[in-house]
């Protein structure tokens, strides 16, 4: 709307080889197209998207100084960027727009007479949003060459080494007063490892190492990240381009379910250092009768430990070693051998040629330690058995550690059910895909053995480094920014944003104003809704572009029946009305599909926006709960929903009008079905 | 500027394009199905055979979504040999995916009707590799690869499970032509609720702030109504 002069915009007509030619008539389309005012030129093309077509679109551009093209073709999902890198050169991408006549109009519609006006109709929506759009600024991030490693385990050691050796500087944290953290009962190899890496790490250059240190405050985003580090009383702020968290688990606590004393029964790391000192003096005569119980007090957690079997097996068969008269029995749930690249089955094999015994317990009927004897009811004979004791093995599944839901909370990073961190989903950053300046590894993801640890931190050493040496990032997205002089402060966008990128700041030290972090915005428009005063705007989703597209859908003359709008997330609801048009799914002609990013940026006010247009009935397509793209945002489309159901019922208008279907992207049968069980519910309702 | 000769007519392209280009650039109609302007070439299909000769030599088939076009080159798209090929192609691929429209439409434009073949499975994958070159060029996240050679051959993603490269877009199940591809076996149910307790405290404390109605408006029950029967309930 800033464009003083109304734009030209050029519409493309595609015949796609008869697929539409044969179904619609395009040349009436192309008529229908010209009578819309802005519209400057417009050109039927057999095939617009081979080599050929896009050269004569982007001759065509220059030719009639045309400065927005609409192509009335197939799915954008399919050509969307291919149009827009060929036109990149002559136009902006937000400028070109495609109307998908193929596959939700000449597919679906094939016999129907209103199939030709409801072309027309995507058409004039389409146009709606080019005249009104604005293109999204390009943001530029500048990258610190800056690495914060937390934790000082086997794989953040190894991977600070690797930094630092790529010319990276690296800040360490570490909670304690030594590197390496709890390294008693760890087996000696390991050890010995972690020995060596501490020593390089003190000694390297490139690298600082903060003990007592942990982390307060983090703002910024992929690339500048700002640390507040606590170390003693005094908070030290830093700037860092990554960060990489990777302290260790711990085992759990023993003692809340079974019997615990640290000298007849004890935990496997206590038996660890028990077994390394005898192995010293090369002889262990007592304990004699052994009773190793795995997976102890797991049964209260959902997560396996994966590294607590290797290690029980193996200390069986040294202690088989070191005292050839000892009995050694081992109650297990499952045993889990896996390992990078190689298994522990062979040493399994050992332990039952060296004689250990092994019972299989179920989780409801757990090993009861006794005065001297463990009774257990061994699921293999049905039998239920006495082992007597003098030594108990309690193996304590790895928990996460301590500070790792402030770590979650302080760097917005998901949880998984056992507390561990869980991967940032691919799906949750549709934009860009991943965070790319986080990285998580170790045994805060998931427990992890020396082999698997030092794998992690090699992959994560090159992944960080490739990310930190980048000059800038270039984000292209659309973001949301907010407008200075409409903002009232009122607070409501910090509290819905999925990615905790807007924050409060003082304007001249009173009022407060909302500032939107852009290279961390990914561009859902959750704010853009709760916004009173609508001063968040979103490039290509704003508040001018959607109502226009609206008002386009619902004006171009329809075949009689109710108008049907469909706001549809293009994760769900306008992929499923693709695949319906590729499978030639029919439903009524008369909805009309308006493209949305996400869920989250169905605005009531839209949605009333459609009714005062004349709109019958408003139908809602949003991702099932726990696969939104952007985190939550169906959830808040579905509250809103309620909301505005129940204030229309208040005010005499039928809540059935408005309806909220999740969809999957991939299911075109069910977003027909829907389609038509609607409009014939408003049909009923309208006669 | 090359010049060759495709059915009689003399024509004229720019160097570099393939004969399928040619063709469809001239209003020749030509069969596809593996072939997407969108993506690489493949050649997976055949169905877009031609008849390629040049002076002194044999005329051969060859696949027109590949074939780039050669100087002085004369192309048939509709003698005898080049039907029967398509028909053959056609007939096979009918014989897995009868139930796809976008098949059965091939077949019927070919004048196939009959099948001679039977496939255990209805509405199997023909391995076109259109969702696989579509997720690697269209998307760039290639979630998905052909795995496995001769008929064990399939579309799966990496050691067969649900890929964490995919972002569920859907442009795969979008691209196939025969219905075959299981998203499900791809993506997977990721249930994610990566901050579902900060988003109930955020929105529950909001919404009692938050009034939907226009702040412009100051009855709704007014608006929602047909301009008619307002006007009728003004006077």
């Amino acid at each position: 709307m800033s464009d003083e002069k109304s734009p030209r915009v050029g519409v493309v007509v595609c015949d796609c080889g008869g697929r539409i030619a044969d179904v619609l008539d395009t040349d009436a389309l192309c008529r229908q197209a010209g009578e819309i005012p802005e519209v400057a030129y417009v050109v039927r093309d057999a095939y617009p998207c081979s080599k050929d077509g896009r050269e004569r679109i982007r001759r065509a551009i220059t030719e009639q100084k045309l400065d927005r093209v609409l192509i009335a073709g197939c799915a954008p999902r399919l050509v969307e960027n291919l149009f827009r890198r060929a036109l990149e050169t002559v136009l902006d991408p937000a400028y070109v727009n495609i109307a998908d006549v193929r596959e939700q109009v000449a597919y679906v519609h094939a016999d129907d007479p209103a199939a030709l006006p409801k072309a027309g109709g995507l058409i004039e929506m389409g146009v709606a949003r080019l005249v009104t759009t604005n293109p999204a600024p390009i943001q530029i991030g500048q990258v610190a060459k800056v690495a914060l490693v937390i934790g000082s385990g086997l794989s953040a050691l190894t991977v600070a080494l690797n930094l630092a050796d790529a010319d990276l500087h690296v800040i360490l944290l570490e909670e304690s007063s030594i590197l390496g953290g709890a390294v008693a009962g760890l087996p000696e190899g390991t050890r010995r490892l972690l020995a060596e890496k501490s020593e390089m790490v003190l000694r390297h250059p490139m690298i600082d190492t903060l003990f007592n240190a942990r982390l307060t405050e983090t703002s910024g985003h992929p690339g500048d990240y700002e640390v507040h580090v606590q170390q003693g009383d005094q908070s030290v702020v830093y700037s860092v381009g990554a960060i990489i968290i990777s302290n260790n688990a711990q085992p759990k606590a023993p003692g809340s379910l079974h019997w615990y004393d640290r000298t007849r029964v004890r935990t496997q790391s206590e038996f660890e250092v028990e077994l390394q000192a005898a192995a010293a003096s090369g002889r262990m005569s007592q304990p004699k009768d052994i009773v190793m119980i795995f997976c102890a007090e797991e049964s209260q957690l959902e997560h396996c430990s994966r590294i607590c079997c290797n290690t029980g097996i193996r200390q069986a068969v040294r202690a088989k070693q070191l005292n050839p008269d000892a009995n050694i029995t081992v109650f297990f749930r499952d045993l889990y051998l896996g390992g990078i690249g190689e298994t522990y089955e062979a040493e399994l094999m050992e332990a039952r040629k060296q004689g250990v015994t092994f019972f299989r317990y179920r989780r409801d009927q757990l090993p009861a330690i006794k005065d001297k004897t463990v009774d257990v009811f061994d699921t293999l004979t049905g039998e239920a058995l006495r082992v007597p004791f003098d030594r108990v093995v309690l193996t304590m599944p790895l928990v996460p550690p301590e500070d790792t839901k402030t770590l979650a909370a302080l760097l917005g990073l998901p949880q998984d059910e056992g507390g561990f961190l869980a991967e940032p989903r691919m799906r949750l950053r549709p934009g860009r895909y991943a965070d790319p300046g986080i990285y998580v590894l170790g045994s805060v993801h998931q427990p992890a053995d020396t082999a698997e640890a030092l794998f992690q931190a090699y992959l994560t050493g090159a992944r960080a480094a490739r990310f930190l040496r980048q000059e800038s990032i270039t984000l292209t997205t659309p973001i949301a920014s907010v407008d200075a002089l409409l903002c009232t402060g009122c607070g409501n966008c910090p509290q819905v944003c999925p990615t905790l990128t807007i924050h409060m700041t003082k304007r001249e030290s009173v009022l407060s104003l909302a500032s939107v972090d852009a290279m961390r915005c990914i561009g859902c428009g959750n704010c853009v809704v709760v916004c009173p005063v609508k001063a968040i705007s979103l490039p290509g989703w704003d508040n001018i572009e959607i109502p226009a597209q609206i008002t386009a859908a619902l004006n171009a003359h329809q075949n009689g029946g109710p108008k049907i709008l469909t706001l549809a997330c293009e994760w769900s609801a306008f992929g499923a009305a693709d695949i319906a048009g590729s499978r030639h799914l029919s439903y009524p002609s008369n909805v009309r599909i308006l493209r949305m990013n996400c869920s989250a940026r169905f605005d009531p006010y839209h949605i009333l926006w459609a009714f005062i247009n004349g709109a019958d009935g408003v139908l809602l397509g949003a991702c099932p709960p726990g696969q939104c793209h952007y985190g939550v945002g169906n959830l808040y489309a579905r509250e809103r929903f309620e909301k505005l159901r129940t204030e229309m019922s208040a005010h005499g208008v039928n809540p059935r009008r408005l309806h909220l279907e999740y969809l999957t992207v991939d299911d075109g049968r069910k977003f027909a079905e829907t389609a038509t069980r609607f409009e014939e519910e408003i049909r009923q309702m309208t006669s | 500027m090359l010049h060759l000769t495709i059915d009689e007519q003399s024509i004229e392209v720019h160097e570099g394009r393939t004969l399928l280009e040619a063709c469809r650039e001239n209003g020749i109609h030509v069969p596809t199905l593996c072939y997407h302007p969108a993506l690489e070439p493949y050649g997976a299909c055949r169905l877009c055979t031609v008849e390629v000769g040049a002076q002194g030599r044999r005329p051969r088939l060859v696949a027109s979504c590949v074939y780039p076009c050669e100087e002085g080159a004369q192309v048939r798209t509709d003698t005898p040999l080049v039907q029967r090929s398509r028909r053959v192609t056609a007939e096979l691929l009918l014989a897995g995916s009868s139930a796809s429209p976008e098949i059965a439409a091939l077949a019927r434009e070919l004048g196939v009707t009959e099948v001679r073949f039977r496939l255990p499975e209805e509405n199997a994958c023909v391995l076109c590799g259109l969702c696989v070159r579509a997720c690697n060029e269209i998307v760039g996240v290639s979630a998905i690869s052909v795995i496995r050679r001769g008929i064990a051959k399939k579309v799966a993603t990496p050691f067969e499970v649900q890929s964490s490269r995919c972002i569920g877009c859907g442009t795969c199940v979008l691209i196939c032509p025969t219905g075959a591809f299981n998203f499900e076996n791809v993506t997977g149910f990721q249930y994610v609720s990566p901050s579902e307790s900060a988003y109930k405290l955020g929105y529950y404390r909001l919404g009692s702030e938050l009034d939907l109605r226009p702040n412009y408006v100051q009855d709704v029950t007014a608006l929602l109504q047909n301009p008619e029967d307002r006007q009728a309930a003004n006077e």
